[in-house]
């Protein structure tokens, strides 16, 4: 019966909700022109509100007694929706005995416990993250749910265990299954210990991954004797149960990386919000440039666009001008901190320019294919920090500028199809950076 | 929309006067927002930024008109195997023509296996493209609307499957301009029959006449009187044409917003740039023998279509903006195999060239290739020639496409149909959100790219849509 009851909450608790902000609006309204009906209104409708959280409340009760909710949510949720039951029920009592002043602070805290409680119970049927699930980039930002997001990983190359498991384990499961605490005989710090499991066997079943006594133990309700994290500490999120269900569903691989597990849906999802890969844009500040000097740019046959309409940075094209010459370059030099891309390709830029250019700070993507520029050139690039993308392909760079390549940090693609590096040298650049894209295929 | 006054004609003034209320500060709002304003002072194509950081620069779209199958491509349907030749009836209501009466189910003619370290499916008539499987990010959730082949060509270039409104490679040249100001931002390299529907597959619509797509012949000369005849020199060539805009320009003084005489104008001028730059553009014996062996240039069943594939990247190396690439002949409603086993080969080594080739030349990240035909093809074919000549009818429902560079997930598969290849069932989309989401990779975004005309403002998807975020890396 209690179980048939509690089923009626999620219908009954909007009753209530309504009732209440249906009153304040009457007693808004009453607020700017007094009469008789509305005081009455508001009373009756008060009243409801008070029998209504009432009988939500008890169902409440009833639903969290069958299981399934758990957590601090469920304490706040709890707790907040028996404090508008007996809230309204007091106000509703009260309210002829108090101030006009006091009838404010009352409809305050009546509507702030409220909210409190709707919020919380949308929590714990949609999620915790269920009001900016679909909300604009800028506002995630702001109430990211502290999932922690790594940087500066290409999520395909991530590690699942090292990458994603571990650091969860870490933080929520490590201070008791460790070398030195070993609660149930089991250590969680590495591979070998991971597969040793502990007192009541195996973490993983191959046969029944669902009853796996990982996921059985995490899957237990909170007041289990037997739930982990236990009652009290720190639990784990549902992205972070997700994530440890799929790695699960795949095996447990030690070694798989994120790009050999298929992954789609939700867990595809959190996979892309976990790992963001370094981009420089997001990191480069430059002040915005003033658009007269974007059209000196334009009047001197220099193309320059914005890489977004709303962004400071810019890109330049210079492909197949004959000479670049000081002018050009000059004018470019207004722009030293914004520019991010140039490209020159079949264009007559010497090693002399080349240098010059070499001292804006910000660059990220040089094209110089199908140019007069040699190893020379190459060299000055050293001290672009930011640079990412680099074609030389048509050019006679060679081998001599092996290192100055190798030396750009942040290098993930390099075009040198038809220059002059030997097979050695590119074999050389593909160990020493390993995952650069060389523009072969495959 | 102009925002200089003393342009405005009559019917802007009756606009502007007929909901002058909120409105007219809406739309000037609006137009702040997109480029229109800006593309005002500066030259229709002149370059602009894109809306939103985008990876994709140029896009060269490949066409197989005639709706190629998925079923013999991309996305093999062993269990037709079980039903090869089983007969049924079936009423179509809303294809009767192509799909009711007696039918019967068709296997494919071709084997299929897995390829690359993505482990994507082709069929076995591809031999090159296999090579670069992991560059390519297949879709099977797309669908049509028409069965018929120039409602359905027209639905996939434009938008609108009626015909007569602005191309995907108008759209984006409207949005993003040209990167070079002496080539046309829009390039068509057809066959030597056109598509069905005609060149109003590459129609500028109701936006200006400088974005329309401009074709290439593919026999003799690419464009028709490119050289100046005989005895006619560059210095006479500059002095009549000058005389000609001018006495242009005179008449348009008085007709200030008559943009086909705008456009007439911006056309002469253009093809006067393009003498000196077009030659050396579509010159493709300049390519050394290696690259031109690469796109299977020279030899016979992959010449035609290798030299376009070529030619397509050299307009984009030269910064044209969108070029569409078009091989015909892929309705096969019988002979399935020798009619696809055909084009398949003719295609097969030409694509796989070219993306070898922007690959090593660090441009397959800008240059966004797509692959498709109008429709796709059913499982199932009508009864004809007693049973022999199998072949496939036109299918709405199902459709295979991919997607290379420009920002794409690579090596991937993304959506599903389902267990005979009839209709889509993962990841499905209408073709309005695939145009949004082609927008999308170029940094443009389909509700702001928009030009007014007939009383609203009109976009590519008609009326908004999807962005299908599965594609994009």
């Amino acid at each position: 019966m209690m179980d048939f009851l509690g089923a009626f909450h999620p219908l009954i608790l909007h009753i209530p909700i309504g009732a209440l902000l249906a009153a304040f609006l009457l007693e808004l309204i009453h607020h700017f022109r007094k009469s008789h009906a509305l005081d009455q209104a508001i009373k009756i409708l008060l009243g409801f509100t008070a029998v209504t959280a009432i009988i939500a409340a008890l169902f409440g009760y009833f639903l969290s007694q069958k299981g399934g909710y758990q957590g601090v949510t469920l304490q706040i949720h709890q707790w907040s929706g028996i404090g508008v039951a007996l809230l309204s029920t007091l106000f509703f009592l009260l309210k002829s005995r108090l101030s006009i002043q006091g009838v404010w602070i009352a409809w305050g805290i009546n509507l702030l416990v409220l909210t409190v409680a709707g919020h919380f119970g949308g929590s714990l049927t949609h999620g915790e993250d269920f009001l900016i699930r679909d909300a604009p980039g800028f506002i995630k930002t702001v109430f990211s749910s502290g999932d922690e997001v790594i940087t500066n990983i290409d999520p395909d190359s991530a590690v699942v265990f090292t990458d994603i498991i571990q650091p969860i384990v870490k933080e929520k499961c490590l201070s008791c299954h460790n070398d030195s605490k070993k609660q149930g005989s089991l250590d969680l710090r590495n591979e070998s210990t991971w597969r040793k499991g502990g007192k009541n066997g195996d973490l993983f079943d191959p046969e029944n991954i669902e009853q796996s006594l990982l996921l059985h133990r995490i899957f237990l309700p909170l007041d289990h004797e037997e739930h982990m994290p236990p009652e009290g500490q720190q639990q784990l999120i549902p992205t972070e149960v997700a994530m440890i269900e799929w790695w699960l569903e795949n095996g447990m691989p030690f070694d798989k990386k994120v790009g050999d597990l298929h992954s789609s849906g939700r867990i595809a999802q959190i996979l892309q919000s976990k790992f963001q890969p370094f981009d420089p844009f997001e990191v480069i500040t430059a002040d915005p440039i003033d658009e007269s000097v974007l059209d000196e740019f334009r009047s001197n046959g220099i193309t320059a666009l914005r890489i977004s309409q709303k962004s400071p940075l810019l890109e330049v094209r210079l492909a197949g001008v004959e000479t670049i010459g000081k002018d050009k370059i000059d004018l470019m030099k207004k722009a030293k901190e914004q520019i991010v891309r140039i490209d020159f390709h079949g264009s007559g830029i010497t090693d002399a320019e080349l240098r010059e250019i070499a001292s804006f700070p910000n660059l990220v993507q040089l094209s110089l294919h199908q140019t007069n520029i040699t190893n020379e050139g190459i060299e000055s690039l050293r001290g672009l920090k930011y640079l990412q993308h680099l074609n030389v392909h048509s050019t006679r760079v060679s081998d001599e500028s092996l290192n100055d390549l190798i030396a750009l940090d942040q290098l993930k693609s390099l075009y040198v199809w038809n220059t002059h590096f030997s097979s050695e040298a590119i074999e050389q650049l593909k160990s020493a950076r390993p995952g650069l894209d060389l523009g072969e295929v495959n | 929309m102009s925002t200089d006054h003393s342009n405005w004609n009559r019917r802007d003034f009756l606009y502007g006067l007929g909901s002058s209320i909120g409105a007219v500060a809406l739309s000037s709002l609006l137009a702040c927002d997109t480029k229109t304003g800006q593309m005002v002072s500066r030259g229709p194509l002149s370059p602009a930024s894109p809306m939103m950081r985008a990876k994709a620069k140029y896009c060269i779209f490949l066409t197989m008109e005639g709706g190629p199958s998925h079923i013999d491509t991309f996305d093999p349907k062993p269990a037709l195997d079980k039903y090869h030749l089983t007969r049924f009836q079936r009423q179509g209501e809303k294809f009767s023509a192509m799909s009711s009466g007696d039918r019967y189910f068709v296997r494919s003619p071709f084997s299929s296996r897995k390829v690359g370290k993505s482990g994507v499916d082709m069929s076995a008539p591809f031999v090159h493209l296999a090579d670069v499987a992991d560059e390519i990010c297949f879709y099977r959730g797309c669908q049509a609307e028409s069965v018929n082949h120039p409602t359905a060509m027209y639905h996939i270039n434009t938008g609108n499957q009626f015909g007569g409104e602005p191309a995907l490679g108008s759209w984006i040249s409207y949005g993003l301009g040209t990167m070079n100001e002496n080539l046309p931002a829009f390039v068509v390299l057809p066959e030597v029959a056109y598509p069905q529907g005609g060149p109003g597959n590459w129609s500028n619509g109701f936006l200006p006449s400088h974005y329309q797509g401009t074709p290439l012949r593919p026999e003799g000369s690419p464009i028709l009187n490119i050289n100046p005849p005989p005895g006619v020199s560059r210095y006479h060539q500059e002095e009549s044409l000058e005389l000609l805009q001018k006495l242009n320009r005179e008449h348009q003084q008085m007709h200030p917003n008559h943009d086909e005489l705008s456009a007439r104008i911006e056309n002469y001028e253009l093809a006067y740039r393009m003498q000196m730059e077009v030659p050396d553009v579509i010159d493709i014996e300049g390519e050394d023998e290696k690259t031109k062996e690469l796109y299977g240039v020279g030899q016979a069943e992959t010449d035609a279509f290798g030299r376009k594939c070529l030619l397509a990247r050299k307009l984009v190396e030269q910064g044209v903006r969108f070029v569409q690439v078009y091989s015909g002949g892929w309705d096969s409603h019988d002979f399935l195999e020798r009619a696809h086993g055909n084009l398949i080969t003719s295609i097969d080594k030409p694509i796989a060239g070219l993306i070898k080739d922007l690959k090593r030349r660090g441009m397959l990240d800008e240059t966004l290739i797509v692959w498709s035909g109008e429709f796709g093809r059913t499982a199932d074919n009508g009864v004809r020639e007693n049973g022999v000549a199998y072949g496939r009818d036109h299918n709405p429902d199902a459709m295979g496409m991919w997607f290379a560079g420009g920002g794409v997930k690579a090596g991937h598969i993304i959506g599903a149909t389902d267990e005979l290849g009839q209709e889509a069932i993962d990841v499905v989309h209408p073709l309005r959100d695939l145009h949004v989401t082609l927008l999308h990779l170029f940094g443009l975004d389909d509700n702001k790219l928009t030009y007014f005309h007939g009383g609203r403002h009109k976009q590519l998807s008609q009326f908004g849509g999807q962005v299908i975020k599965e594609v994009i890396a």
